[in-house]
């Protein structure tokens, strides 16, 4: 179970409204790289682990996301506190504002609504944990388009705390899937050829590398 | 069933037994911050709860991650895990 914490992860403290900026940034909260997608993500695929690391990292990792969704809506939320009706109009953030005001609802910067076909649990540990490898690299990408987009540092010093996160997490997920495969390995479910003959030997980062090497 | 486990799982139904109460009566203070009667139940009961868990935690292991002091090993991912039955 969960208790909650009257604290966010990382100050924020947004002094210039800015509804522009906070229809791009909302597209971490709802979009398909986002932080709600991503806590689900890896909330949900803990039950098919069959590993304690596994287990662990998911449920660290999507407990921290939960955080950070809470992050994410308090910059919309400072972004948007107090814009004034003039502001707002000459923005894209007018869409948004017929239907929700200034509150924060969860959608992409595009106004689509949240919708959880943007991950998937496939009860393969492999699978999954490869897809979350993937999500936390989509997630650093998306922050460094909102940085290239934006120009209030202290939202970019926000922003620059989450990307570095999911640096981390693409680290410990890497770690993660060692644990599962070295544990194939062990067993001697030789999947080796199958595998390397699947991913992309070049390009790929630096856990993704090392799973390779070791396999 | 061990001995070691039907303790660890009474234990574990208590200390469940006295969050709830604790949960139940944070929701109703929400709304009646001045209700003294349950300001004391609150105060008693957290206080309980608070014994127990560090009884289960002495015991059996971490509820949360920042009840981990070992210095030997992270014993934060050990089973069973709460889905795990």
């Amino acid at each position: 179970m969960w208790q909650y914490e009257k604290k966010l992860q990382f100050p924020i403290n947004i002094k210039h409204a800015n509804p522009k900026l906070a229809q791009l940034i909302i597209s971490q909260y709802g979009g398909p790289n986002g932080e709600l997608g991503a806590s689900l993500r890896y909330l949900s695929q803990r039950f098919s682990m069959t590993d304690n690391v596994c287990k662990g990292i998911l449920t660290d990792i999507g407990t921290e996301e939960l955080a950070h969704l809470e992050m994410v809506s308090t910059l919309v939320h400072q972004l948007t506190k107090n814009a004034t009706t003039k502001e707002i109009e000459n923005s894209p953030f007018a869409q948004y504002y017929i239907d929700h005001g200034k509150g924060v609802y969860p959608v992409t910067s595009a106004g689509q609504t949240f919708d959880a076909a943007t991950f998937q649990v496939t009860g393969d540990p492999i699978a999954d944990l490869v897809e979350d490898l993937a999500a936390e690299q989509k997630a650093r990408a998306t922050y460094d388009n909102i940085l290239r987009l934006s120009d209030d540092p202290d939202v970019n010093n926000v922003i620059k705390y989450l990307r570095q996160r999911e640096i981390v997490h693409f680290q410990r997920f890497g770690e993660a899937i060692l644990t599962v495969s070295n544990r194939f390995l062990i067993e001697k479910i030789i999947v080796i050829k199958w595998i390397t003959g699947a991913c992309p030997a070049h390009g790929a980062s630096s856990g993704f590398i090392v799973y390779i090497n070791i396999l | 069933m061990t001995i070691h486990m039907a303790g660890r799982d009474e234990l574990m139904k208590q200390l469940m037994t006295y969050d709830f109460v604790e949960k139940e009566l944070n929701l109703f203070l929400d709304t009646h911050p001045m209700d003294m009667k349950a300001l004391e139940m609150h105060k008693s009961v957290a206080e309980k709860a608070m014994e127990l868990r560090a009884e289960f935690v002495q015991k059996y292991g971490p509820i949360s991650p920042n009840e981990c002091r070992s210095l030997e090993k992270w014993c934060w991912i050990e089973g069973p895990w709460p889905w795990e039955n």
